[in-house]
């Protein structure tokens, strides 16, 4: 899912189940913007390392193919455990028949990518002990944009007063943004495109999307995965991703 | 039937003025192509020229798609469509614009130049009547008929209090639609408390600060984990003058005597929440570092519940946050940003040992250089 040229497992049985298929001329995988590379770029190689591996992990979903050509490229693309063998994913498969379940598979697969709905994690299950697993579900929460939207930025004190002519007067409380940087409710309380009223409360900013997605595939997985004209919920998320991309700034 | 209608959006496309390409317009119009008479998808298109803040395009899909030959109101998207109008009138200070599409969607023609006492109660009725017809739609399009029923009456009466009172009767009702603790009231809790937030607040109407206060405290309660009451909760408490509130937020609470459990995503955004008085944050450094504590070792409580009802016993096991690479991750990250290096290491270590397999503990840039400069000296 998501790779260019993909028709899936029905036109490759029905084409009668080749050993080599033609793909598409692998594209380099271009690093996508990280705002704290640029502070980071310096002296340190294993910060430096660090970057790179954990926008990569973010970054490129697809494993590589055992045909793929590697000449050429650099050592440390060459990496033997970037390709999953088929015998490896054997146990894993299930065959998903209903429609329920093929919606939140590919509902999980945009979470996966970056693209947290909220709600998701929670409406697979009957209550919340048996919901134990976070990872799949809440890692957006610790990526580098989120954490600069989390912290503050500034140093701030302690002083909430000042002292004029021997006269105590209190600084004026300043606020930010009432709806902050995590989403979370109910799957389905507030639409893909929806609002808070006038509060931009989007469900994906262009923050998050820019630097955490890798636009192209995504862009990819959901024409792939649309059931056809009438799929509006899923229409829906894929308006909102454009929306997040293409909103000023 | 809609054909004719896209025709006339495609031509008005043409002559917008050149901007930057707006591509997820493009991409609505390609479905619209494919789907005329698909009501939500419409919806979605006019949601999207009002993200562009062109509320003069969004009004002429609704008028398009809801005047002239009005879709009728069991189907789907039409109390969506509805609903969306209405509430871009109410929120773009066009109360008389408002209330007339309220009544639009009720069948409610205005002939006069105002609305009558008599239009506005067959409008109520109407639209009561609607969400009674509406059984087999999903819970949200039955919603959208609720929201309209609330703000009819917030526009004919100027009282949020009576606006609440109106969906008091849904939530409070016997039956299934709306039963506490479902999707669906929780859904219809945030429909209230967002309407009351934007009549006093966004619109400005002079309004009783402890009518939204006492029921955003009562929808913390029962919705610990949904950030839009925990935002409404912030803006009530917002020049209170005292930070009890919000303290108590951000706390440790207890019920019945066991502590309340709080999952990740609440944890998380505390940890905001902290920072979003400003100069509030090192103030709030203990409080943060504390709560981030009480998630990351929450203990295996073993809560017997005996529940004298028919001879159950009921055995429920509480460990939402403990092993939580979120948390931990979150705990580290706080800890750097703080300054507190020593802390964030021992983190580090207890990190790797809660939660072995995850990359971005045992990759972070700090272990990589502590364990280099130990091995080193």
């Amino acid at each position: 899912m998501g790779e260019d040229g993909a028709k899936g497992w029905a036109a490759w049985v029905s084409s009668g189940c080749p050993d080599q298929i033609s793909s598409a001329p692998k594209q380099p995988r271009s690093a996508p913007a990280d705002p704290l590379r640029a502070s980071n770029t310096a002296e340190d190689p294993y910060r430096k390392w660090w970057y790179k591996e954990s926008s990569a992990d973010r970054t490129s979903r697809l494993p590589t193919r055992s045909t793929d050509d590697s000449t050429g490229e650099e050592d440390e693309e060459a990496d033997p455990y970037a390709t999953i063998l088929f015998s490896d994913n054997k146990p894993l498969l299930l065959s998903l028949q209903s429609t329920r379940a093929k919606n939140v598979l590919r509902l999980v697969w945009l979470s996966f990518l970056g693209l947290h709905i909220p709600g998701l994690a929670a409406s697979l299950s009957d209550g919340p002990q048996a919901n134990w697993d976070d990872r799949w579900s809440f890692t957006h929460l610790i990526s580098p944009s989120y954490f600069a939207s989390i912290f503050p930025r500034d140093s701030q004190t302690r002083i909430t007063s000042d002292s004029q002519a021997g006269v105590l007067i209190g600084r004026e409380k300043e606020y930010s943004t009432d709806f902050g940087p995590v989403k979370h409710w109910s799957l389905g309380i507030i639409g893909p495109l929806e609002n808070i009223g006038k509060e931009k409360c989007e469900l994906w900013t262009k923050v998050e999307v820019v630097d955490g997605v890798d636009e192209a595939f995504v862009r990819r997985v959901f024409e792939q995965l649309r059931w056809g004209a009438e799929d509006v919920e899923w229409d829906c998320y894929a308006l909102a991703f454009e929306a997040a991309l293409s909103v000023k700034k | 039937m809609l054909r004719s209608k896209f025709c006339h959006f495609s031509a008005m496309a043409g002559n917008l003025p050149r901007c930057r390409p707006f591509s997820a317009l493009k991409l609505s119009r390609s479905f619209l192509s494919a789907a005329q008479d698909s009501l939500p998808h419409w919806a979605a298109h006019a949601r999207l020229e009002r993200l562009r803040e062109r509320t003069d395009d969004a009004r002429k899909v609704y008028q398009t798609v809801l005047t002239g030959s009005p879709p009728s109101p069991t189907r789907a998207g039409a109390s969506q469509l509805w609903w969306d109008w209405a509430e871009m009138e109410w929120l773009f200070r066009n109360p008389d614009a408002a209330l007339e599409v309220v009544l639009g969607s009720a069948q409610i023609e205005i002939t006069a130049s105002a609305a009558s006492g008599v239009m506005v109660l067959r409008a109520k009725r109407n639209l009561e009547e609607t969400y009674r017809r509406s059984e087999n739609l999903p819970w949200k399009e039955r919603e959208a008929w609720v929201k309209l029923r609330g703000l009819l009456e917030l526009l004919t009466s100027s009282s949020a209090a009576a606006a609440l009172y109106t969906f008091d009767e849904y939530l409070l009702a016997d039956g299934a639609d709306f039963s506490e603790g479902s999707v669906a009231h929780e859904s219809l809790v945030v429909a209230s408390l967002l309407m009351v937030y934007h009549h006093s607040t966004t619109l400005r109407n002079p309004t009783p600060p402890a009518l939204l206060r006492e029921r955003l405290e009562k929808a913390i309660e029962v919705y610990p984990s949904n950030s839009v009451i925990l935002g409404l909760f912030l803006e009530a408490e917002k020049g209170r003058g005292v930070w009890g509130g919000v303290r108590g937020l951000l706390g440790e609470s207890t019920a019945d005597g066991l502590r309340k459990d709080k999952d990740v995503p609440r944890r998380v955004a505390e940890v905001w929440v902290a920072g979003w008085e400003k100069r509030r944050w090192e103030a709030e450094k203990e409080r943060t570092r504390s709560g981030l504590a009480a998630a990351a070792e929450n203990e295996r409580f073993v809560h017997f519940c005996l529940v004298f009802l028919e001879l159950h016993v009921h055995l429920v096991l509480f460990t939402r946050t403990r092993g939580s690479l979120i948390i931990r991750r979150m705990f580290l990250e706080f800890e750097i940003q703080m300054g507190e290096l020593e802390k964030a290491k021992k983190m580090l270590y207890i990190a790797i040992a809660e939660c072995p397999l995850a990359k971005g503990i045992y990759c972070h840039p700090v272990i990589v250089t502590t364990y280099l400069h130990s091995k080193l000296a």
